[in-house]
């Protein structure tokens, strides 16, 4: 309280402060970093991570960018031809592109009548019948229908490969307008897709979408606050607040290097619909007590004088639910739970300094609030009371059945992550992405590497093999649409050097017999080696074998992205790792949908293991702050409802647990406990100047606090329930999730808390 | 007749690319060998310093008449490709002649492959760098006159004269420095098809035989990854009347 009275003497000094103390933090706001790789979002010693790392190392490139071109009719025209094989060019030349495969540049390997030839597919002018019907051939052929044309010979298929030094973002949007002005200028459908180009449309979406949600969350802010006070200061001071939380805490981002990321950028709605509590809060109280006072100076401390208390308490809870989020295992969120409890405790100074400061500042408001405006809901929330204590038997019931039901909602919960799903039904994105799974052998990536025991292992006929089996083995699953890797190329090899037998499209034995002479297969298979690396475009070996040759990948193309469909190829794959592959060293799997795979499972460990912990923090918070072990337990039991009734629903609507909705629970801890604070205070006064009537104290507290709490919750409902503008489907649910949590714990705080306490009338309320 | 070309060019007057056509038509038409052989070793190095050695034995000859080089290449390392080899008959109108040989299968056949931008046996060193060039591909134009390491050279900037020698070299633009003294290109910078420079190579070393400069060791350095190749020749004996034989297709696998 001394603080306040010095705020109060000096509200000039105080403003110069904190003026001062602004600029200071905001000086290094210029290096705030923007963060867009998903990739940074996870723990840097994940093993899949680091394993994706290597291949980048090891490898001259990682990820691809798969592109349709669909004709009306057939591609096989010469038209079409070449206009895929001018795009197959301009693709070449875009910078970060590692290396281009396409129906026209494809190295074709084939058996001539002397020899052999490695050849692009189309080696001269397709306006030349000869040459077309030759490129058609080429393609047919082969094991290229279905990866570079699709069976009913209406698309071709490229594949980008991209440079491990390349800025995946800035190449796809490159590609994309590439696609964009290839669609205008020919009658060809052009689709892209593949990991970059979705993460880029998912980043261009998510900044537009924080735009709008900046937008929307300001106005709802200013209309709320607006309504209920009426007054230029009503908005000005608490919009101060939060909008000077959200600077600091950029700034303070910045000083301590926290990325703005596909986390953190949700911070500013986070930060304005709860901070913007505390400023109702003093506000709300301020205009309360007018009435009384007609020295303004006197107002502010009085006002302040009762709720330093509650507004120190509220926000150290939230602060602590949110600092919890470090514990779930994910770097951004949890430099998300750092950055909003700092923006928190911001809040909480500005409003316990700034907004007294500014309020000694300021004359006397005219007027007081009108004790009638809500009569009526102070009115309906009594009534409701009492009707609560009244048939308290008969509500305990009632709620039992609503718990059980949610209950049973649990187990429905989907872990599943589907990124296409997130996109609008006629999204580009969308309709790429259905095409190519449909008639190529797949968006999706997922890269086995193959470790052999030292260098030139992987010349050996014996390790080759199994990566052939492997192949098959993959092969069944129908979501596996190819497989490639070293093995096809040896096998095309050894058999276009057997004049073209079919029966010599296999891996030469370990011992090959050759004019009565025993010669290693080994060598057998160097040789080819040296010969395709000698007549084939630059890089294509490279990107399947190290030059040691003690590491190859393969390439598992699938055609959905869906967890469980990975995690089911993954299991099998493994399978077949454990017990067949004796000639590796060792055979990993890693890649974009094994990485989401990680995070999926590490969601349900972390949720959980944060959840509990912010639970027990602001039980021990409310401990503290009541002096009373039963009172933390009241605090967290109508949270625990809550809790229940989100994942209930999540399990009812088909929401999948994701990365998104783990920052739901904490919201709602922090932000519930709150009301459950506010509501337990309110009652153990009511509680002890009645002697203990039960009914009473529901009454008073529902009239009094069960009325700013409900306002409190609806309005920071409407704020979060902006994010549902979001055009990605996971956004959006998160936002209708923390909504409803708001409400639910809100719910949870005025009609589970008041039955608990005249139920078993805790011993800490009438200390 | 290119001697005339030259003389004409001369005449017409030294605009700064004349200038530069003169000295790349120079540099490509230096007076070379009859025949050469030589060893060649080829170390790959890795950015963090891990070495790998290719060594083959190599002989060249030159059809006086055309103008038209053949070649043999030998591989003597790694030993599980000792005694592949290649047959190389380089032309001038039309794709080269390619035959192979592998010990492993004891056959010869031969190759077509159009593939001159590829890398030469996994070195920095792409088919075109190696033997691909011609004067023809390319339009030059003089950048500067700047001393590299003490050695007054030109700075020639090559763009390639069509898309389809931007597409076989895998190169959208090279700058070149020759050496003043000796017209031999001591360094040369290639730009990949995104324009971004990649690749450099340097001749590390240079001897004279017999009056006629020649490359011996050269180095090239992939600028993206790090990853170098020195290719240094050893064992170089020229004009010692090697015989038409040597060069057949039967002798291949001998």
């Amino acid at each position: 309280m001394k603080w306040t009275r010095w705020i109060v003497r000096h509200p000039w000094w105080t403003l110069l402060i904190l003026t001062l103390a602004t600029f200071v933090l905001m000086s290094r706001m210029g290096n705030l970093r923007v963060e867009t790789d998903i990739g940074a979002a996870l723990p840097k010693d994940l093993p899949v991570k680091r394993l994706y790392d290597m291949v980048g190392e090891k490898f001259p490139s990682k990820d691809v960018i798969f592109i349709a071109l669909e004709a009306r009719d057939r591609v096989f025209t010469p038209d079409v031809v070449q206009i895929t094989d001018q795009f197959t060019d301009r693709l070449a030349r875009v910078q970060g592109v590692y290396d281009v495969i396409s129906p026209t540049n494809v190295s074709v390997i084939q058996g001539t009548e002397e020899g052999i030839e490695v050849v692009p597919a189309l080696q001269a002018d397709p306006r030349d019948p000869q040459v077309l019907e030759t490129l058609k051939q080429r393609l047919l052929a082969s094991d290229f229908v279905g990866n570079l044309v699709s069976k009913d010979e209406k698309a071709f298929g490229l594949l980008v490969l991209l440079k491990k030094t390349a800025v995946n973002k800035k190449v796809a949007a490159e590609i994309l307008s590439l696609t964009d002005s290839l669609r205008s200028a020919t009658s060809l459908q052009v689709y892209a897709t593949g990991r970059p180009v979705l993460e880029y449309l998912l980043a261009k979406g998510l900044g537009r979408d924080v735009h709008v949600f900046f937008t929307l969350v300001i106005l709802v802010v200013i209309a709320i606050l607006a309504l209920s006070f009426r007054s230029f200061r009503g908005v000005l001071l608490p919009f101060t607040v939060v909008i000077v939380s959200v600077l600091w805490t950029f700034g303070f981002m910045a000083w301590v290097g926290i990325p703005f990321s596909h986390s953190t950028e949700f911070l500013p709605v986070l930060l304005i619909s709860i901070g913007i509590a505390d400023g109702i809060h003093i506000l709300h109280m301020y205009y309360h007590l007018r009435k009384r006072f007609t020295d303004k100076k006197e107002l502010v401390l009085e006002t302040m004088r009762q709720l330093n208390l509650p507004v120190i308490m509220t926000s150290l809870t939230t602060a602590v639910a949110f600092l919890a989020l470090g514990f779930a295992g994910f770097t951004s969120l949890k430099q998300l739970g750092i950055s909003v409890a700092f923006g928190v405790l911001v809040a909480m100074v500005f409003s316990l300094v700034f907004i007294p400061a500014m309020l000694a500042i300021l004359p006397l408001p005219k007027r007081a609030i009108q004790e009638t405006q809500l009569r009526w809901l102070h009115k309906a929330l009594a009534g409701f009371g009492r009707q609560l204590i009244l048939h308290k038997g008969l509500v305990t019931v009632i709620m039992g059945v609503v718990v059980l039901f949610f209950v049973l909602g649990i187990p429905k919960i989907k872990v599943e992550n589907f990124t296409i799903e997130n996109f609008p039904k006629n999204h580009e994105a969308r309709r790429a992405y259905e095409l190519i799974s449909a008639h190529f052998s797949g968006p999706e990536v997922v890269t086995a590497v193959i470790r052999g025991r030292g260098p030139g292992a992987l010349k050996e006929p014996a390790l080759l093999k199994e990566m052939d089996a492997f192949k098959s083995h993959l092969l069944k699953d129908p979501a596996v649409g190819n497989v490639t890797g070293l093995q096809d190329l040896i096998k095309r090899m050894n058999q276009v050097l057997h004049g073209g037998d079919p029966q010599e499209y296999r891996i030469p034995d370990s011992i090959v017999v050759v004019e009565g002479q025993p010669i290693p297969g080994r060598e057998v298979v160097a040789q080819y080696l040296a010969l395709y690396q000698l007549s084939s475009r630059p890089g294509q070996l490279e990107r399947m074998v190290t030059p040691d040759y003690d590491m190859a990948r393969m390439d598992i193309f699938i055609k959905d992205g869906r967890r469980t469909t990975i995690k089911r190829i993954d299991t099998y794959a493994k399978e077949f790792i454990r017990q067949d592959f004796q000639h590796a060293e060792e055979v990993d799997l890693t890649g974009a949908p094994e990485i989401l795979l990680t995070v999926n499972d590490m969601v349900v460990s972390g949720q959980t293991r944060s959840i509990f912990l912010s639970l027990f923090l602001v039980f021990l918070l409310v401990v503290i702050a009541f002096r009373s072990v039963s009172a933390g337990f009241y605090g967290i039991i109508p949270l625990t409802f809550a809790l229940l009734v989100n994942f209930g629903l999540m399990g009812y609507l088909g929401i999948y647990a994701s990365l998104e909705n783990m920052v739901t629970s904490n919201i709602a801890i922090g932000v519930g406990v709150d009301y459950m604070i506010h509501f337990i205070h309110r009652f153990r006064r009511f509680y002890k100047a009645t002697q203990g009537n039960v009914l009473e104290a529901t009454v008073q507290t529902m009239d009094t606090s069960g009325v700013a709490i409900l306002l409190n919750a609806l309005a920071v409902a409407i704020g979060f329930a902006t994010i549902m503008a979001s055009m990605f489907r996971a956004v959006s649910q998160m936002g209708f999730l923390i909504s409803v949590a708001m409400i639910s714990t809100c719910v949870a705080a005025l009609t589970f808390l008041p039955v608990l306490l005249s139920i078993l009338k805790p011993k800490f309320l009438s200390r | 007749m290119q001697g005339m070309i030259w003389l004409l060019g001369f005449l017409i007057g030294a605009s700064p690319d004349s200038v530069a056509q003169q000295i790349m038509w120079r540099v490509y038409n230096r007076p070379s060998f009859q025949d050469m052989h030589a060893q060649i070793t080829m170390t790959l190095i890795d950015p963090n310093g891990t070495q790998r050695v290719r060594k083959m034995e190599t002989w060249s000859k030159k059809d006086p008449k055309t103008g038209e080089t053949k070649m043999l290449i030998k591989f003597m390392e790694p030993a599980d490709l000792r005694g592949t080899a290649f047959l190389i008959y380089q032309h001038k109108d039309r794709e080269d002649d390619m035959w192979f040989y592998l010990p492993a299968l004891r056959k010869t056949k031969r190759l077509a492959a159009s593939g001159k931008s590829g890398a030469f046996m996994g070195s920095d060193f792409s088919n075109y760098d190696i033997g691909g060039g011609e004067y023809e591909d390319w339009n030059y134009r003089l950048l500067r006159e700047e001393d590299l390491d003490g050695i007054p050279c030109w700075v020639i900037e090559a763009l390639p004269k069509s898309p389809d020698v931007e597409k076989k070299s895998g190169y959208s633009k090279e700058i070149r420095w020759v050496n003043k003294e000796n017209d031999l290109v001591v360094r040369t910078d290639h730009y990949d098809r995104s324009e971004m420079l990649y690749k450099r190579t340097v001749v590390k070393d240079a001897v004279q035989i017999q009056g006629i400069w020649f490359e011996r060791v050269i180095e090239a350095t992939d600028l993206d990854s790090g990853h170098r190749t020195v290719m240094e020749f050893t064992d170089i004996r020229v004009n010692q009347g090697l015989p038409d034989d040597l060069f057949s297709i039967r002798a291949l696998g001998r």
